[in-house]
């Protein structure tokens, strides 16, 4: 496989890399700073590469250097590529690659904000994660930052939106987003109905987990965190988290325990479609089958409680498998309940598919063409709807998808229909999926033991999460904790998308459109959520609350 | 036109056909069923205060502080996230994952277990060596599972500088241990 790549790049780009490790599917090269366009551009073209993420990092005190990671992946190949860039000090810039994939530009302001490393000829160098008035010269990932500090803010407000076409009006919409529930920021330059351009401010809660990874955790503690970096998909991220440090230390994870987690993924994508179904059709003001999809979805909510102990399947998984077995009668408890959850489905896709006042909101809206798609490096659902054949569980198969039977499914509408087309057949490759892991489960164990992990080994995995592919980076260091932790979520990728999808569109399909997306900000910004509401000035106590909340009246 | 209309009558059906599927609660209770983790419990009765269980709570909830005379293991629920480790390392199994799960409370107190028990300390230093219960099980482990002879158990009233610093430097320490231990 890298052999193809080697030689490939041998060719195009003679003396412009260094190679550094080749360890199967995973090659690095070295770049230097002038070269990255070139090289990430020629990857892209002669081999297909689809860019992922940039990964800065603070490594003086090992190397004496800064680092940014490019990592690539080349689907065909089933491998991935990683571009170093080494960064001085001294100089402390790097070449921006999003004049050749507008898919990077997030990740390199990222880059910039949170290392403080500039990165030359952006088109768009605003902040984008930092507070407006986060003081300059203080860099939250750089190693000398402690991770609870505070800096005093200076009152300077920096970002401003950018500027909109001549004559157009201003909508502001957010910062709470109305039918997501959740923080982001679009402002539209609007002449009457028709939206010209916008700007996306987003990341109002990124809380920096990243950082309490990489100086504060360890390694058997990340994946508590990591799954609860989404409060839908959170199995993905502790899945993906495991697997990268798996792929670092060479564990092997017995079949039972790459079964379970393939299991349990796949509960996930089918509660969190039918989520997404509901929530569509809620945006639009559907509310029936928002009720009748989330009525379909809850007992996948309930068989999960009853195979892990706990509804959302947190605290299952570690490194090296799963905790702990699910129950000996998996097998028929699922096997009826994923019978009915089919018939139920099939009935309600049977009852909205020729639903015309459906259809006519969802179709021709969110327009993505494959260029855009490609372009912006979009993933999951997003990229299938605009006809892009991209799915990790093909692409980079990890737990046990390789023995698995089932599609990709792609549509070619590119609009908000197509989007969810993809999602609404992927609910029955999903059963499909489920009904066979049940067959091929057969007692056994299903983890192993993992002693220490040793330090500067690189590990990186992919999961093809309900919203699309997630993607978690380690490099290992030293007291059992990484000293490079990276998560790409899926939406992460997907909502720098927003620009192409809703120029041209009216304002009436801004919801949609972005909804049809499946956003998901909380993985995108890496936080926690906890709610606090302002408490009644009646003192309850425990058994009083029970009580209260037990009896009518 | 018609094939709109046929679709209305069918989204009709589905909502007809599953009827009421509203859960009583909170009005009735609410049992979850099978291995559901709620609020961990711990069994102060069986607890030895190795703090296995702190070192593996990954929300570091769990504290153990020695004063005088006790050790006190404190542990605030407050965040906890119901992962069940604590129950997995415990040695004595002294936890156990209860079925509770509703912790609103305005009462911190409500969510907070303390367990006291009394500390062991060197006979010659008065450093700590560990809870009494503690000993007292790796004892049992040692004498029953091991086979240590039982006049090697002098060793136990001892912290490890001491014990160190007596089979080097002062064997009389030694004699001394072992003529207290026959007279005891």
């Amino acid at each position: 496989m890298a052999d193809t790549i080697l030689r490939s790049l041998t060719e195009q780009l003679a003396g412009k890399y260094r190679l550094e490790s080749e360890n199967g599917a995973t090659l690095q090269i070295a770049v230097d700073s002038a070269d990255l366009p070139k090289v990430v551009g020629s990857l892209r073209e002669e081999l297909g590469a689809r860019f992922i993420v940039s990964i800065g990092a603070d490594r003086r005190q090992r190397t004496g250097n800064f680092e940014v990671t490019q990592v690539m992946s080349i689907d065909q190949e089933q491998s991935f590529v990683l571009i170093r860039t080494a960064i001085d000090p001294a100089q402390l810039a790097i070449d921006s690659i999003t004049g050749v994939i507008p898919g990077a530009n997030w990740s390199e302001r990222e880059v910039q904000d949170l290392l403080g490393i500039q990165v030359l000829g952006h088109p768009d160098p605003r902040r984008l994660i930092l507070p407006d008035d986060w003081p300059d010269g203080s860099y939250p990932l750089r190693k000398d930052f402690k991770f609870n500090e505070r800096p005093e803010t200076d009152g300077v407000n920096r970002a401003g939106p950018l500027p909109g076409p001549d004559g157009s009006m201003v909508v502001p919409i957010g910062p709470f987003f109305p039918t997501l529930e959740e923080p982001a920021y679009l402002h539209l330059y609007v002449e009457g109905e028709r939206i010209l351009g916008l700007d996306v401010r987003l990341f109002y809660s990124h809380r920096g987990i990243e950082k309490l990874g990489d100086s504060e955790l360890t390694y058997a503690q990340i994946p508590f965190i990591a799954e609860r970096i989404c409060g839908i998909c959170g199995f993905v991220h502790s899945t993906c988290y495991c697997q990268a440090i798996e792929a670092a230390s060479g564990i092997e994870v017995p079949r039972r325990g790459q079964l379970i987690r393939t299991l349990l993924l796949e509960l996930e994508r089918l509660h969190s479609h039918l989520l997404w179904l509901g929530l569509a059709c809620h945006f639009i003001g559907f509310d029936t089958l928002f009720m009748q999809s989330w009525r379909i979805r809850e007992p996948v909510m309930w068989l999960a409680e009853y195979l892990t102990g706990n509804r959302k399947t947190y605290g299952m998984n570690k490194i090296g498998g799963v905790s702990r077995d699910i129950p000996p009668d998996t097998a028929e408890r699922m096997a009826t309940m994923l019978a009915k959850i089919e018939t139920e489905v099939t009935d309600v896709v049977d009852a909205i598919l020729y639903d015309s006042s459906l259809r006519l909101r969802l179709e021709n809206s969110g327009i993505l063409s494959p260029e855009d798609a490609r372009a912006y490096c979009v993933v999951g659902p997003t990229a299938r709807g605009s006809g892009l054949a991209i799915d990790a569980r093909i692409d980079h198969p990890y737990a046990a998808y390789t023995e698995l039977d089932f599609e990709i499914c792609v549509e070619q509408g590119c609009d908000s229909w197509a989007r969810t087309m993809v999602r609404i057949r992927e609910i029955k490759e999903t059963l499909k999926i489920l009904q066979q892991c049940v067959a091929m489960l057969e007692p056994g164990p299903y983890c192993v033991a993992v002693s220490s992990i040793d330090s500067g080994v690189v590990g990186l995995s992919v999961v093809e999460a309900p919203r699309g592919e997630v993607f978690h980076y380690i490099l290992s260091g030293m007291g059992q904790r990484p000293d490079r932790w990276r998560v790409r979520a899926p939406t992460y990728a997907n909502l720098q998308s927003i620009p192409a999808l809703l120029v041209g569109m009216s304002i009436a399909d801004v919801p949609i459109s972005v909804g049809s997306l499946d956003p998901c900000f909380a993985c995108t910004e890496r936080m926690e959520v906890t709610d606090c509401n302002s408490g009644n000035i009646t003192i309850y106590h425990q058994k009083d609350l029970l009580r209260d909340l037990r009896q009518q009246g | 036109m018609f094939k709109h209309l046929i679709s209305e009558l069918k989204e009709a059906l589905v909502c007809l056909q599953p009827g009421r599927v509203t859960l009583g609660y909170p009005f009735s209770p609410h049992n979850p069923e099978g291995e559901f983790r709620g609020l961990p419990q711990f069994d102060c009765e069986l607890c030895i205060g190795c703090g296995a269980c702190a070192n593996a709570c990954p929300s570091r909830l769990i504290t153990l502080q020695d004063s005088e005379d006790y050790r006190q293991i404190t542990v605030l629920l407050t965040r906890c996230t119901y992962c069940g480790r604590c129950r997995d390392v415990c040695y004595m199994e002294a936890i156990v994952m209860s079925p509770a799960f509703e912790t609103a409370t305005p009462d911190l107190d409500d969510l907070k277990i303390e367990i006291w028990l009394k500390t062991l300390r060197c006979r010659e230093c008065g450093d700590v060596i560990g809870t009494e219960r503690g000993i007292q099980r790796a004892s049992e482990i040692l004498r029953e599972e091991v086979g240590i002879k039982a006049e090697d158990m002098i060793w136990s009233t001892l912290c490890f500088r001491c014990r160190r610093r007596a089979s080097l430097q002062t064997p009389a320490l030694i004699e001394e241990l072992k003529y207290d231990w026959l007279n005891a």
